[in-house]
């Protein structure tokens, strides 16, 4: 048992027992996420990359790690914190979670007073820390000092592909391209789950897989039914290329997109993003759809958002948070544009929003 | 948005505590009256239990405390001409009586529409059949079944489905009448018993799950087809257990996102393939142990036991929302109050962990090994939060208050550790640890042995490492923090280490916010940890703690949950900020709003220290919520507490038999000749120098465990016998003497210390010998004579002044031969507190709490100064409380009654005549006293004298009257002839035969000595099969016969608690 230490650009400082790989000044923006299952899914989504993850749900590792089930080719979270961590034996087949983080290269914490540091976040906002062992403090007070901002750092070149790729294999897990595809889709890859292809998979639709510095004329040419653009990591307004290519293909084939996607489409159609005190991580935010009155409850992992007064007026505000009214999707039926803040695709989270795919699908003609 | 085609709205109680229907439905209850008063409506309410919070004056605008039939709901109609009824806050019963209602045409004549759940959803609900094709429609697997109306139809399932097979019978609650044929040659009984049981003698015979994983998720749906999981819970015991018996956590701990969501996904279908599209339900799967099945156990349309437990484990309130969902509200336009910052259609996420620990009463309804089911036997249950899962588990079995530590290994010298591993015992999850803690190391095997997930095991080897660490004796701060940490108790960890805590650990206070802390919470529910940082500060000085009753069990329930409930109603009223502290999550007492704090904790010494550092006041209140605060109070006040009314040294007076004597001898009362002897033969001398009959019993005990009438030499060695009869010097047997054919009277009052009022005075129907919590009484008393009401009167003063009461009082008086003994004083509050303050229209709680507060009885206008007394008289006429039993619940138990409590729960009728007030108390109580038939009387000699106008007053009443041979011939020789049966030793058909057969109505049967104890036990447990009303005393007898007359005339009288005095 190692203790290692988390210190928050503000001076806080927490202690708990490391795990995984060493404790090595791992640095990130500290975040926090209050769904209950689903450490996999969120170790290994993209857009965690950069950030230092804690979870709410104090018992994780309970069931310990399905290969098959990683949303990307592995951990993308820079570190994980936890209350508890199950050490005791798990179903065959599958791995622990300190086994899996090892082998990733991964540190964790545990046995951290994770409340009072969610409790710290949401009243401090979201913030840089560094995970440290006592030994190493002087190095790791100045590496934090200097470490950049999220809004900062480009994050999404780790995370993406560097060239086009038809049709992924998603694996094991995971749907198969469609045999008899009945749409193609552009999707801009700024740090994509698997299960936003799959979703579309298995709504018959083939993937172009392109990297994120792909320009307007290279979607284009591949005369795709939409272009989407994919969730990822950080700060929106380091992505100006992305938002250049959206402009560019609006109002030429639809344009779609889920989280970072969402962000980028609100750009590129004149409107802002600010960046959220503590933002929504988890799977329990309710979204109420504006046409239909319904709310549904989603999951959602998003430090950024639209800000609605800056939204052009031919943009209709689709979703809305039903807790703090926030912008969670937006359409404008004439530019054939649509997408959410959210994540339709769960995983982890509640499956019910998943027939927004459906309307992508349907706008994709 | 809200309806307005209804103005006023009936909602309808669950009635008596039983096993399987407790306090959950007087807090859903509770908190569906108070949302349908925020939004205008006029509210009705009809609940026969007196204990409950819910019937007390001031919330609902028309409290019926009537029987739950429909003859009584349709009076109402009549009378104050409701528009709507709420079906789905009163359990199973609601359920059922709404579907009567519908079904008998009474809501279309009225116009009275149903809100809630409507009567299509809750027959696809729960008709078996019904709902299994609506699983199959949804693509989702039930575990292979078939309904049977009938044996022949029970056999043929059983050729396509071998054993094991579970049985279920439909429209029961609890799981009533439900088994597991394990052998060929239980069948057949168990599915005629079961089709007895269903009101529409229907089973489902289905494929045995046994040792599965079980789950359950509590759903909301609305109108508007948005749908959220309140919570969800893990079965710790594998399938085969009932869910209520089951050691449960939440949230679910061993699935994984796809595993989860998948249940997540199919709970909501369920919902609206069902149709319940306003209020909560929820659905139960099972999971095969390789996760590789999942299959559809049932969902119930309503609000139940688990969703009071999910309401308390999440701080969701799902029966408000429920209720405001009832009248058209749609969850995203309802406020979560606990955040203030988030609408309720969202998901509660958790940062704790929620164990709940059912508690039973094994001493009372013993089980065999294997004895766990498909039907409940749990009495009550401890909810526990912590931050990690060893450390909730840790503190709900501390908070199940059954004398242990949390988790300990068994005493094998007690227990069959093997064999229990193997059974559906409430003790297996102990005994696993046992073989844990004696080194077992191979967690799958044992999961594969007991069914236990392995998950639920690697806790039990942390536990094991835990204490293994602590024995080897080095209790540093750091392993004492741990030890802390994982939830265990400084007692414990004194006893492992052998020595002391280094240096005491002031507890962390942690919030219940329903969204893990991304929102700040703005009510004040709590539970602590250690070695976390604490949020919030305490109230201070100006706070009260109120200490409440725990777990259910039997003599400890609602009635001393509703008491703290009103005391905090009126500490805050009166201006005192209040702290509750409680372990059971049925309660009303631990409803987010009834206390300016409250704490989710063990009522231990330990944990109640703690919050009075936390809370920053000393002030504890301990008369209120029965046995347990009493039993901590001596600790409380050597470290710091002060106890709030009466003073230690007064309550030790009266609870220790040696001094209470001497009480009684200075104030010139006058008791039972008693004894106490701590050997036994010295047992024997006393016994022999009172003379028999005595009264045996062991030393501090509530609800008359263990307690004993002695007739003769045999009977006391079968007392001496008994295993949970201990004798030492600390703990002495106590031997009294028995007032046989005495009456009995229970005084409830309020002193100041100068002045009494007494709310009032209950005479008791059963004869002495019997607990008077298992007796039915009467208020005012129906046949006493004046002076001995008087010399009652003057006693309590005495008492009162001499012990200086402060705050409640409750006195057990017995007259023999007009001569009055005093039997007990409790200086504490009682069973009878609700029921008297509601029958006389004085809340016996506020007078105590403004005592406290310093208004004495004069100044509140109880007593006229200088008088030194006050009474409360009867405002409904007469006021009967019938006790109510779950004896169907243990069919191999003897229903019969003694010293000992056995009731679970109590109902009241109230009427202008004492035969209205009785026959509506047995009508409340689901004894169905008949109008013609045939009755049975069959006496013991002492009782052939009083029997005999009670025979003849049948026989004019047109029953046919059957005696057994000896009563035959003295009903005879009094001039009454009738025909007579055979006893059971004497031939067939005898009455036993005539019961089974359904060849009786009604079955006077009086004790006929220790003899023929066999034969009398075997008629009761009968009567009890066959639910044929029975009595085992005469004054019971006769009270029914004035019943029947009021039945006869078959009027419904209702009638309205008035709101004031």
């Amino acid at each position: 048992m190692r203790k290692a230490i988390l210190k928050l650009r503000d001076g806080k400082e927490f202690t708990g027992i490391s795990f995984g790989a060493d404790a090595q000044l791992q640095t990130g923006e500290v975040v926090f996420n209050t769904g209950i299952p689903g450490y996999q899914e969120i170790l290994t989504d993209p857009s965690y990359n950069g950030q230092i993850v804690t979870l709410t749900s104090p018992m994780i590792g309970n069931y310990g790690i399905s290969r098959d089930r990683n949303e990307s080719g592995g951990i993308k979270a820079t570190a994980l914190i936890v209350r508890k961590l199950y050490r005791g034996p798990i179903m065959p087949g599958r791995v622990t979670l300190d086994e899996f983080l090892k082998e990733e290269g991964i540190t964790g914490i545990e046995d951290l007073d994770t409340r009072a540091l969610t409790l710290h976040l949401r009243n401090n906002g979201s913030q840089n820390g560094i995970i440290f062992r006592e030994e190493n403090r002087k190095e790791a007070e100045k590496k934090l000092q200097e470490f950049p901002l999220i809004t900062e750092r480009d994050l999404i070149d780790g995370v993406s592909v560097k060239k086009m790729i038809h049709d992924p294999d998603l694996g094991e897990g995971f749907e198969k391209a469609p045999s008899h595809p009945v749409r193609h889709i552009a999707l801009v890859d700024y740090g994509v789950k698997r299960s936003i292809i799959s979703c579309l998979y298995a709504r018959g639709a083939s993937i172009s897989l392109l990297p994120p510095s792909s320009t307007a004329e290279d979607v284009l040419k591949l005369n795709p039914d939409a272009l989407f653009l994919s969730n990822g990591p950080g700060d929106p307004a380091l992505l100006s290329g992305a938002v250049e290519l959206a402009r560019s293909c609006i109002g030429k084939i639809p344009v779609e997109g889920i989280c970072l996607g969402h962000q980028i489409i609100t750009m590129a159609l004149g409107g802002r993003t600010v960046k959220m005190k503590f933002g929504h991580h988890g799977s329990n935010h309710p979204v109420r759809d504006n046409d239909t009155g319904r709310t549904f409850v989603t999951a959602q992992n998003h430090g950024f958002m639209s800000d609605r007064s800056s939204l052009p007026s031919s943009v209709r505000v689709w979703l809305e948070n039903a807790n703090d009214s926030s912008v969670e999707g937006i359409y404008s039926t004439e530019e054939k544009v649509r997408c959410v803040q959210f994540h339709p695709e769960a995983a982890p989270g509640p499956e019910e929003a998943e027939a927004i795919f459906d309307i992508f699908m349907e706008m994709a003609k | 948005m809200k309806r307005t085609d209804i103005h006023h709205i009936l909602v309808i109680g669950s009635g008596p505590i039983v096993i399987g229907q407790a306090c959950e439905f007087d807090y859903s209850g509770n908190q569906a009256v108070r949302a349908l008063k925020e939004e205008g409506y006029e509210v009705s309410l009809i609940n026969p239990n007196p204990a409950t919070v819910m019937t007390t004056p001031g919330l609902a605008d028309h409290i019926f405390l009537e029987p739950l039939k429909k003859e009584y709901i349709e009076r109402i109609f009549d009378q104050v001409g409701p528009d709507a009824i709420l079906s789905t806050m009163g359990g199973q019963t609601a359920l059922n009586l709404t579907m009567e209602l519908e079904k008998s045409g009474i809501l279309e004549k009225y116009g009275v529409k149903v809100i809630g759940a409507s009567a299509e959803a809750i027959e696809k609900a729960e008709d078996r059949g019904k709902f299994k094709d609506i699983m199959t429609s949804l693509g989702y697997e039930s575990a292979r079944s078939g309904i049977a109306h009938s044996v022949e139809d029970a056999l043929r399932i059983k050729e396509e489905i071998p054993l094991p097979l579970i049985i279920r019978p439909s429209f029961t609650l609890g799981g009533m009448g439900g088994s597991i044929a394990e052998k060929e040659e239980d069948f057949i009984p168990l599915v005629e018993n079961a089709l007895s049981v269903s009101p529409v003698h229907e089973i489902l015979i289905e494929e045995s799950l046994i040792g599965w994983r079980e789950f359950e998720m509590e759903v909301m749906r609305d109108r508007k087809d948005n749908a959220i999981i309140v919570c969800s819970i893990e079965n710790v015991d594998p399938m085969g257990v009932h869910t209520g018996d089951s050691i449960t956590i939440a949230p679910i701990q061993t699935l994984n996102d796809e595993e989860y969501q998948r249940m997540r996904t199919a709970s909501i279908e369920i919902l609206r393939a069902v149709g319940v599209d306003c209020g909560g339900s929820n659905v139960q799967f099972a999971l095969s142990p390789d996760h590789k099945r999942m299959v559809v156990i049932e969902m119930n349309p309503r609000v139940s036991r688990s969703s009071a437990l999910a309401s308390k484990a999440t701080g969701f309130p799902i029966a408000r929302i429920s209720a405001k969902l009832a009248v058209g509200y749609t969850l995203d336009e309802v406020q979560n109050e606990i955040t203030g910052a988030s609408v309720s259609c969202f998901e509660p996420a958790l940062d704790y962990v929620a164990v709940k620990v059912p508690r039973f009463e094994l001493e009372k309804f013993p089980l065999e090994a294997a004895a766990l089911g498909t039907q409940m036997r749990s009495v009550g249950e401890a909810l526990a939060l912590g931050r990690t899962a060893l450390e909730s588990l840790n503190k709900a079995f501390r908070s199940s208050e059954q004398k242990i530590e949390g988790i300990t290994a068994l005493d094998r010298s007690k227990y069959d550790v093997d064999l229990l591993l193997r059974s559906a015992h409430p003790l297996r999850y102990l005994a696993a640890y046992t073989v844990i803690k004696e080194g077992e190391t191979d967690l799958g095997k044992l999961s594969r042995i007991t069914g236990f997930d392995i998950y639920f095991l690697s806790l039990l080897a942390e536990q094991r490492n835990l204490e293994n660490e602590l024995e080897s004796g080095k209790l540093t701060e750091e392993l004492y923090l741990r030890a802390k940490r994982a939830g265990m108790s400084d007692k414990h960890i004194e006893r492992l280490s052998g020595s002391k805590a280094p240096a005491r650990l002031v507890p962390s206070r942690h919030y219940v916010d329903t969204c893990a802390g991304e929102f700040e919470a703005l009510t004040p529910y709590c539970y602590t940890s250690y070695g976390e940082e604490d949020e919030g500060k305490g109230l201070g000085k100006d706070a009260v703690i109120i200490l409440a009753s725990g777990p259910n069990r039997i003599g400890q329930g609602l009635e001393f949950d509703t008491c703290c409930t009103l005391s905090s109603r009126a500490f805050r009223k009166h201006g005192r900020k209040t702290v509750m502290v409680n372990s059971n999550p049925e309660t009303v007492s631990t409803d987010y709003n009834t206390s300016d704090r409250l704490y989710i904790e063990p009522l231990t010494a330990e944990s109640v220290l703690g919050i009075m550092e936390k809370e920053g006041t000393k002030d504890v209140v301990v008369q209120l919520g029965g046995q347990t605060p009493l039993n901590m109070a001596a600790e409380l006040e050597r470290n710091g507490a002060h106890i709030i009314g009466t003073s230690l040294e007064s309550i030790d007076r009266t609870e220790d038999r040696g001094l209470f004597a001497q009480v009684v001898k200075e104030l010139g009362l006058r008791q039972p000749e008693n004894r106490s002897a701590a050997s036994v033969s010295e047992i024997r001398d006393k016994a022999h120098e009172i003379g028999y009959p005595v009264l045996l019993r062991p030393s501090f005990v509530l609800g008359g465990r263990a307690m004993f009438i002695a007739y003769d030499d045999a009977g006391l060695e079968e007392f001496l016998q008994k295993p949970e009869v201990t004798i030492s010097k600390d703990a002495p047997v106590l031997v009294d003497q028995f007032l046989e054919d005495a009456f009995e009277y229970d005084l409830d009052a309020v002193s100041d210390g100068q002045n009494v009022y007494i709310g009032g005075i209950l005479q008791h129907i059963e004869a002495a010998g019997i607990h008077s919590g298992d007796s039915a009484a009467v208020f005012p008393p129906y046949k006493s004579k004046p002076e001995i009401l008087d010399e009652m009167r003057s006693w309590t003063l005495k008492l009162a002044r001499h012990l200086n009461v402060q705050g409640l009082m409750n006195i057990q008086f017995a007259e023999k031969d007009g001569k009055l003994y005093i039997i007990e004083v409790n200086p504490r509050g009682s069973r009878t507190v609700p029921f008297i303050s509601k029958s006389s229209g004085v809340d016996l709680v506020e007078a105590a709490v403004r005592i406290w507060l310093g208004e004495d009885l004069v100044k509140q206008g109880l007593v006229d100064a200088g008088k030194g007394m006050g009474e409360g008289r009867c405002i409904m006429g007469w006021a009967i409380k019938e006790a109510v039993f779950s004896f169907d619940r243990f069919q191999h138990v003897d229903p019969a009654l003694g010293p000992e409590m056995r009731s679970t729960g109590e109902v009241v009728g109230y009427g202008r005549t004492f035969g209205e007030a009785y026959a509506k108390s047995q009508a409340a109580a689901s004894n169905k006293l008949p109008t013609s038939g045939r009755v049975i009387i069959s006496v013991n000699n002492k009782d052939r004298k009083t029997i005999a106008p009670i025979a003849k007053a049948l026989q004019e009443m047109g029953f046919h009257v059957l005696a057994t041979k000896g009563t035959a011939r003295d009903l005879y020789s009094e001039g009454i002839l009738c025909d007579v049966v055979l006893k059971t030793q004497d031939g067939h058909p005898n009455i036993v035969d005539y019961i089974r057969e359904h060849k009786a109505d009604l079955v006077i049967n009086t004790p006929m000595g220790f003899h023929s104890r066999k034969s009398d036990d075997d008629i009761r447990t009968e009567a009890v099969r066959a639910h044929i009303p029975y009595t085992t005393t005469t004054s019971a007898a006769k009270a029914a016969v004035e019943a029947i007359r009021y039945l006869q005339e078959n009027r419904f009288i209702v009638r309205e608690l008035p709101s004031r005095r």
